[in-house]
């Protein structure tokens, strides 16, 4: 058992949650684009979290986008990597087999310019034991075909995740574009043909500009907004959608904190992930863990259940 | 779990040149691994910054447990950390980046160092460790105009020659590639830092006079994560695959680099 599993439990503390028949140890999660095996296991032990949702895989190796890529904004950051990853096979080869050693659930984000694009990719990691679930981003801003063009129409959304669930012998995850009038339509859409679960929210859309070189800061222009400026917007649109369908939340948008997470809880999610937070400090999912861990003692909710039914929004 | 971080206490931090910083902390677990062209990121205190400075190290001392940073003064991370004084305490890394190769050098025996602007700073490190080995180093350090860490390159008995691009008493005019030339430095071993142009054209100049003399060059880059989760600084790298033929491929600056063989980058 991890570290902070056994501080939870010799509180008194069950932080496993249930999630599309799946359950998990805890419910921190990271967010896909900001984990990397090896990378984030030289900051942390892996064991730790709840599930370990990988960076956007797609058939081939995709180049991404030229630099730069990153910018710093009020309490934020843009980024426009444009999903590069070194493909399906790499993938299985270096990232998964790595991952091997650790005993952390494998939620594998699937990237995909196509419909035939996203099948592609799951079929080739349909048999590998190691992966709990699929989570398709249909909600990447920073590449021109696919991504976010699935995630803002609510039939190509569907059509997505009924082509991706006709195939999967897992668990189908979908993950939300906030780039939308209405997050929660989208979020029926996905429903209706047979999503396991939603994760919410992916970037917002938006720009930078550098007023001493005259230049968009980004190479591309724009790129997704992330970061704790972003959580207000995140949390409404996890409670919106909350109310508008049954499937379970994987919530996230700027947590930074413990208590952030217990928002999300309280808003209707599941279990949380966290981004941009291991920007700013790699340890950031272990520490977000140990705080909603304390949030739960000083306020005697001895599940996330518990936690989640004490709120009355 | 081989990185860490820590928090470290600052003890100087004193303006060397305009807008040019340059900080000790008391740091031992950097001191002790620390490597010539790694760098540190440094987590500015403010919540509404949220990415980490890196910033290369300048040298590092094992036995004192410190470690020296030296840093330009561009943007508000940068000025949060040019306030701090003796007994702040900052976060920082644990180093970070590959740094440069000094073990697959085979018979080493003269250096030559290239560094512009800030880009001189891990020169002085280099310069240490190397001519712990018994490496004669020479450094070419390029400026715009105002001159630094020039006596902590000589410290560790490196020969120093300077230029900058505006006209000042003490220096040559002209860029480093120029320096080099009309200073007739040769050699069979290069190390720079600097902007992208610079190097791109310290690569030019070294191949064209020797074909066979090893480059090596820390790239800069906007980085997010530092530690190679976020991929936000990819650079194209050449490489051969399975069959021998040569691809190209992007590289992490912040992982698979800083510092990267000259021949192998794509300009």
């Amino acid at each position: 058992m991890a570290k902070l599993d056994g501080l939870a439990e010799s509180k008194g503390i069950d932080l496993t949650v249930k999630l599309a028949g799946e359950t998990f140890s805890n419910p921190i999660m990271t967010a896909a684009g900001t984990f990397s095996a090896r990378e984030s296991a030289s900051f942390y032990d892996l064991n730790e979290l709840g599930a370990a949702v990988t960076k956007g895989v797609s058939s081939e190796p995709w180049k991404g986008n030229e630099t730069p890529r990153i910018a710093e904004t009020f309490g934020g950051i843009l980024n426009s990597i444009g999903l590069q990853n070194p493909g399906v096979e790499a993938y299985k080869r270096n990232e998964l087999s790595y991952l091997s050693q650790f005993d952390t659930k494998i939620i594998a984000n699937i990237a995909g310019h196509t419909i035939d694009g996203y099948c592609d990719v799951i079929r080739k990691l349909n048999n590998s034991d190691q992966i709990s679930m699929f989570e398709i981003n249909i909600s990447c801003p920073n590449v021109n075909e696919g991504g976010m063009a699935f995630g803002t129409d609510p039939k190509m959304a569907a059509a997505v995740t009924k082509a991706v669930r006709n195939i999967s012998k897992k668990p189908i995850i979908i993950k939300l574009s906030p780039n939308v009038t209405d997050i929660a339509e989208i979020a029926k859409a996905v429903q209706s043909e047979g999503a396991n679960a939603i994760s919410m929210i992916n970037t917002l859309m938006g720009m930078h500009i550098d007023v001493k070189s005259r230049r968009a800061t980004l190479a591309r222009k724009v790129g997704g907004f992330s970061g704790p400026a972003i959580k207000p917007i995140a949390l409404r649109m996890v409670w919106e959608t909350a109310n508008a369908v049954d499937l379970p939340i994987i919530g996230m948008g700027g947590i930074t904190k413990g208590t952030d997470a217990a928002e999300f809880i309280a808003a209707g999610a599941s279990a949380v992930a966290v981004g941009t937070a291991s920007l700013s400090d790699p340890l950031a999912v272990i520490r977000i863990k140990k705080e909603l861990i304390e949030y739960m003692e000083e306020n005697r909710f001895s599940t996330i259940s518990e936690l989640k039914h004490a709120f009355n929004i | 779990m081989e990185n860490k971080i820590i928090q470290a206490e600052v003890l100087t931090n004193e303006e060397i040149s305009d807008n040019i910083m340059k900080m000790t902390l008391f740091a031992d677990e950097v001191a002790e691994t620390a490597k010539p062209g790694q760098f540190i990121n440094v987590y500015p205190a403010s919540d509404r910054l949220i990415l980490p400075r890196p910033i290369s190290i300048c040298d590092a001392d094992p036995k004192e447990n410190t470690v020296t940073i030296v840093y330009a003064v561009v943007g508000e991370g940068t000025k949060e950390f040019a306030k701090t004084d003796y007994g702040d305490v900052l976060s920082i890394s644990t180093p970070l980046g590959n740094g440069f190769d000094m073990e697959h050098c085979g018979d080493m025996h003269s250096a030559v160092l290239v560094g512009g602007g800030v880009g001189i700073a891990p020169m002085v490190f280099l310069a240490k460790e190397l001519s712990k080995k018994g490496v004669r180093c020479i450094a070419a350090a390029g400026f715009r105009k105002d001159i630094f860490l020039m006596e902590e390159l000589r410290n560790y008995d490196c020969r120093v020659i300077v230029t900058t691009e505006v006209p000042t008493e003490s220096a040559f005019v002209g860029n480093v590639v120029d320096c080099l030339d009309i200073n007739e430095v040769t050699g069979m071993h290069y190390f720079a830092c600097g902007p992208r142009a610079m190097l791109e054209a310290v690569s030019n100049y070294v191949y064209k006079a020797e074909p066979e003399a090893m480059l090596q060059v820390s790239l800069e880059e906007r980085m997010g994560c530092g530690y190679g989760v976020c991929v936000g600084c990819a650079c194209d790298i050449k490489e051969r695959d399975d069959s021998g033929a040569e691809i190209i491929v992007k590289k992490k600056v912040c992982k698979d680099g800083p510092v990267f063989n000259a021949k192998e980058v794509v300009w």
